[in-house]
Formats: C-alpha cells, sequence, structure tokens
C-alpha cells in the first residue's frame, strides 16, 4: 500500500477527530464536547467508534463533516460494555438528519443484540429541516428500536443541551433520563410556539428546564448541577443494573448482616399521628452508603429508589409521612408503577415500606382518573415476578393495604412492627359505620366504640391470625428480618401464562 | 443561553443568543458563531428578564398539600417568617402535616383558623 493512502487515511482520522470547534463553542456555555464526554463517562481508552466517516447524501446541503454530528461507538464502564451515542452540538446543532438517526439506529441494535446496556448523550436542536422526510423516518426507526429493546436492555438518555420536538420521544421512551441543571431543556413546542398559539410567554428553563421536568412533570428522573456530575450518575446507575434482563444485578457485599437497626425507634414516632422521614428508616436498614434514590423531586409522597441489602440491589417502595401524609395519588401511582416495572424488567427484588391510610381524597384526584392511574400500582405488583417483601411500620388500611401488603396479590414475605394498624380504615370512620345507629348525639358512646375498635382490631394480631403476615419483628431487628426474607424467596421463580402482551391501564 | 428565531431579509433563522462572564454577547445558528455587539440597555432588559423570570416562581401564597382540618395554627398576622419554618398543622389522612414557609418574609393575611376545613390548593396565609 502506498504511503499516500496511509497519509490521506491518517488526515481524515485526524478530521474526525478534531475537536477544536467544538470546543471552543460548548465550552463557552459551561459545556462539554461529544468527545470530551464520552472521555469522562468511559473507562480509558476502552472506546471504539462506529460509522466514524459516515455523512449525510443530502443534495440540499453543502456542508458536510464525517460523523454526521453524532459519535457512536462502544466502550467499557467500570469494566462492564455498554454502547454509547453523544450527539454533537457543533455541526449543524447536532440535528438529527438521516444518517445521524442511522448511525444511532446501529449502535441500538447492536447493544440489543449483544444484552449492553445503552447511553444517549443528546444535545441537539432536533430533526434536520432540510434532509426533510427522511430524518423522520429514521427517527422512527429509533422510536422502535427503543421500544423493543424496552425490558431487555438498560437504555439511559441524558439531557445535554437543548432536546426538543421530536427528538424528545425517544429519550421518553427510555428508562431513565438525566437532564444538567441550566444548560438542557426538553419540551415538545418552544416557547415562540406557545407564545403564537396561546398568547403566554415562558423561558426555556421554566417550560422545559431541569427542575420542570423533575419536580413538575415527572418526565425525567435525576437533575444534576453540572455535566461531570451528570455523568457520574449514570456511572453509578448503572452499578445497580444488570446488563440485560437475563441476568442480575452485580452483588457488591458491603454491610453486615447481623447489624441491629436501633435508631430506628428513635426515627419512627410511636403516635400514629406524627410525620418523620422514612429517608431515615432506609440508610439505617439498608447497606451503608447505598441507598440511590429515584426521581427524588417528583411526587415525595412516594420514595422509590435502589439500595442494597446484605450486597443484593433491590428496589424501594416507601411511603414518605412527611410529604401529603405519604399517600398514594395519582402522580405517586405513576412514579410506583413505573419503578416497580423497571426492577421486575432487570430481576431487581422488590421491599415496600408501608405507612400510609390510602389514596388521596379530592374531587380533582377524581375527576383526574386516579381510577386509571390507581390501578397501574395494582397492575404492575401483580405482574411483577421478582420477589416482593413489604414490611408494614405503622399503618396500612383499606386499597393501601391490598396494594402493598396483600399476599393474596403476590406478596411473598410480609412482615410487621408490633405497633402496626392493618385494617380495613380508622377507628373513628369505622365506627361511624358499623355503629351508625347506636351513636346518636352522646360523644361518649362514639369514644368508647372507638377505643374498643382500636384495641380489638388496629394492629398486627388480627392479620397474623389469619396468616397474612408472615412475621411481627422488633423495629431493631428490621435489617436482619429483611436479610431472612429476602434470602428465603431471592431464588423464586415465578411463571405467568404466556401472552403477546397484557393491557396495562394507562 | 437563549433561543431566539431572527429575521433577516424576510427569512427565519433560530439562533442561540449566549452571553459571557465578560459581558460578550455570542449568536450561534448551526454550527457558526457570531460575536455580537450591544447596546447597554439591551443588556439591562435581559437581566432584567431573568429576574423577573426567577420571582414570579417563588410565590407568595401558601397553599393547603392536601384537604384536611387545621389542626393547630402557630402563627399570626404580622409575624416575621422564615423560610421552612412550619405555619400551622393540617390533620389529614390520618396524620398532622405541616404546612411551612416557601420563604422569609412577614404573614400579610392569615385565612383560615382551627378546625376550618380546607381543600387542596386553598390559599391558607400569605406571605410577603
Amino acid at each position: 500500500m502506498g504511503s499516500n493512502k496511509i497519509k490521506e487515511f491518517l488526515d481524515k482520522q485526524k478530521a474526525v477527530m478534531d475537536d477544536k470547534a467544538a470546543a471552543e463553542l460548548q465550552h463557552k456555555k459551561g459545556k462539554l464536547t461529544a468527545r470530551e464526554r464520552l472521555d469522562y463517562l468511559l473507562d480509558k481508552d476502552s472506546f471504539t467508534e462506529l460509522d466514524a466517516f459516515a455523512e449525510h447524501n443530502s443534495r440540499d446541503l453543502e456542508k458536510k463533516k464525517a460523523g454526521d454530528g453524532v459519535i457512536t461507538g462502544y466502550g467499557k464502564i467500570d469494566k462492564r460494555p455498554v454502547y454509547v451515542y453523544a450527539q454533537d452540538f457543533s455541526f449543524m446543532g447536532g440535528s438529527m438528519g438521516e444518517m445521524h438517526n442511522r448511525k444511532i439506529a446501529n449502535a441500538m441494535e447492536l447493544a440489543l443484540k449483544s444484552g449492553c446496556p445503552i447511553i444517549g448523550l443528546l444535545d441537539s436542536g432536533g430533526a434536520r429541516i432540510q434532509e426533510g422526510v427522511a430524518s423522520l423516518d429514521a427517527g422512527g426507526r429509533i422510536f422502535q428500536l427503543n421500544t423493543i429493546s424496552s425490558g431487555i436492555i438498560p437504555q439511559i438518555s441524558a439531557i445535554m443541551g437543548p432536546c426538543a420536538g421530536i427528538a424528545v420521544y425517544s429519550p421518553a421512551l427510555t428508562d431513565f433520563i438525566l437532564m444538567v441543571k441550566k444548560t438542557s431543556y426538553m419540551f415538545i413546542t418552544g416557547p415562540d410556539v406557545i407564545k403564537t398559539v396561546t398568547g403566554e410567554e415562558i423561558g426555556f428553563e421554566s417550560l422545559g428546564g431541569s427542575s420542570a421536568q423533575t419536580q413538575k412533570s415527572g418526565v425525567a428522573h435525576f437533575m444534576a448541577d453540572n455535566e461531570r456530575e451528570c455523568l457520574d450518575i449514570i456511572k453509578v446507575l448503572l452499578s445497580y443494573l444488570p446488563q440485560n434482563n437475563l441476568e442480575t444485578p452485580p452483588y457488591h457485599a458491603t454491610d453486615s448482616a447481623s447489624r441491629e437497626t436501633k435508631r430506628l425507634q428513635d426515627i419512627v414516632p410511636e403516635d400514629q399521628k406524627k410525620a418523620y422521614d422514612i429517608k431515615e428508616v432506609i440508610t439505617e436498614v439498608f447497606d451503608k452508603k447505598t441507598f440511590f434514590e429515584v426521581q427524588a423531586n417528583y411526587a415525595e409522597n412516594i420514595v422509590t429508589g435502589f439500595a442494597r441489602l446484605n450486597g443484593n440491589v433491590t428496589g424501594i417502595v416507601a411511603n414518605q409521612p412527611k410529604v401529603l401524609a405519604g399517600c398514594l395519588d395519582i402522580n405517586s401511582s405513576d412514579k410506583i408503577a413505573r419503578f416497580v416495572r423497571l426492577c421486575d424488567c432487570f430481576n431487581i427484588p422488590l421491599i415496600n415500606l408501608v405507612d400510609v391510610t390510602g389514596y388521596l381524597p379530592g374531587t380533582s384526584q377524581e375527576h383526574d382518573g386516579i381510577i386509571r392511574h390507581g390501578a397501574k400500582i395494582l397492575f404492575a405488583y401483580s405482574e411483577a415476578t421478582v420477589p416482593k417483601i413489604s414490611l408494614v411500620l405503622r399503618k396500612a388500611y383499606g386499597g393501601a393495604y391490598i396494594a402493598l401488603v396483600s399476599k393474596d396479590m403476590g406478596y411473598d414475605k410480609v412482615i410487621a412492627w408490633p405497633n402496626a394498624e392493618i385494617a380495613v380504615m380508622g377507628a373513628e370512620q369505622a365506627v361511624g359505620i358499623i355503629h351508625k345507629d347506636k351513636i346518636g348525639k352522646d360523644p361518649k358512646i362514639k369514644e368508647g366504640l372507638v377505643k374498643e375498635y382500636s384495641e380489638e382490631y388496629l394492629n398486627p394480631y388480627v392479620a397474623a391470625g389469619l396468616g397474612r403476615i408472615d412475621m411481627i419483628i422488633e423495629p431493631r431487628s428490621t435489617r436482619i428480618a429483611l436479610i431472612k426474607c429476602l434470602d428465603m424467596v431471592i431464588s423464586k421463580r415465578e411463571k405467568r401464562p404466556a401472552k403477546k402482551h397484557a393491557n396495562m391501564p394507562l | 443561553m437563549e433561543e431566539i428565531v431572527v429575521k433577516v431579509d424576510g427569512r427565519e433563522y433560530k439562533v442561540f443568543v449566549e452571553e459571557t462572564d465578560e459581558g460578550k454577547i455570542f449568536v450561534h445558528s448551526g454550527s457558526d458563531v457570531y460575536e455580537v455587539e450591544t447596546k447597554k440597555d439591551v443588556e439591562q432588559t435581559a437581566i432584567e428578564r431573568l429576574q423577573k423570570k426567577h420571582s414570579a416562581e417563588t410565590t407568595n401564597e401558601v397553599a393547603a398539600p392536601l384537604p384536611g382540618v387545621v389542626y393547630e395554627v402557630k402563627v399570626k398576622k404580622g409575624d416575621k417568617v422564615k423560610a421552612g419554618q412550619s405555619l400551622l398543622t393540617l390533620m389529614a389522612m390520618k396524620m398532622e402535616n405541616d404546612v411551612t414557609a416557601a420563604k422569609d418574609g412577614t404573614i400579610k393575611d392569615l385565612r383560615v383558623k382551627k378546625n376550618d376545613n380546607v381543600n387542596q390548593g386553598d390559599i391558607l396565609a400569605i406571605i410577603e
């Protein structure tokens, strides 16, 4: 081979790798270039680039650049293989042309075939208008691959710049969305369209910035202060996930199995009316420094997240009594259902920490469809075949009891603290219904009946007597008991009748 | 960075405007970057607009987070309060729920008393 050919190749390769223009553009905005992001995300020297010389073939566009505005490839994070794509905002605003989209789709197909997570680092103005419908069509291929891959490989999308119009739907079809404060935003129609149509004036940040999407809409799961933190969160997140649905999450021994949880008695007030922070309970019970919250800023009345228990990754769903009394409502139903299904996809056992009286009452909840949203919780748990353990700390009433505790609905192990109240409803309401005729106008009669009802029914022993609860434990033995329960059921296998797919309430 | 649409000779272009710490203004269009000169007053309005946007997001109104009964009122009209301070508790879902101040200020109006029924979203107090 002539040395000219080799020189030509090396020059071309150099042009592909040239990051100067991109750096100039991105650094000013406090952003990294696509290459710098991949460098930071992946293990050193582990990256192999795919389709580096791909260009668009549009007749209407003169400007070309090898790579067509997206870097795709394969690399390793913590020695585990992943596929990645990173959009390059410095070429035509990272716009999604046909070739650009096909490159992403190629990486996704390889990720799916080889059972590796796929991570997208998005920074794009949206569809490349000049390429017309061809670019849209290739976008459709991405959506289809997102959907086919769902539940097979973990899919993570980090929004590191603009993500607008059709570009938002690929992230929305993935398992996790991360956003960076101040430099990233997502929306279907931007502020200018909204102004034209409705006359409302709203800025980019308030409309689709990281706080809007993590707190108000629940579209995004994590909010990072800056890009490096965002990439760090991806690495931590992957440490809790298996490579694909046929594997189990990585095991790391992190804490003693015989540690007593003595602080719980002080954290959780005996007076059932008093609130507390369930996250303190979680950090006391689960392996030290392993709690990793998911959707921390959305529907805070429910806490969802991963933590290790005796080294095994578990998915926690917990009522947060200090926010909206930890109730179930429309938003928290969505949050729970989505998290439970994610854990079920990736063989992560579920542990519920229950302390709630039920669903939030109100006209707006009813008219916004709490029935169909609340049904998602029942559906998600009933459908899940991973080990399911429920711990009742204090209250578990009515519908919330069925959703989060009921053995007949499929919980494998149910444990309760001695002061747990497991019943259809609270004493006041129950007495008001059962003894409607007796109560009359004398408050003393009602008082006596409430006391009687409370003593007789608001305890864990009625449920335990019926075999609805497996164990009653002291708060200090909570960790030990949960570890034993997990040990018992971690190897369980549950089979369901084959079907095309279920018709989940949406 | 702010995205705006500019009209040049009747054609519309979507560009990104960016202000650096040194006060320089850059306009990004596709992969092209142009530094532009601005008048001081133009910058001033941009900053003012940003501030307005910010202040619009912290509201003076304290709304009921969930439907319930006022159980305890801990402040009175004219009291100075700090962000995060508990103003009152609502008995709801069989629990005492703290309603806290979103920002520092003075209680300008207190619209509920003990044993009042409130609905989700009802304004309980105004802080200024």
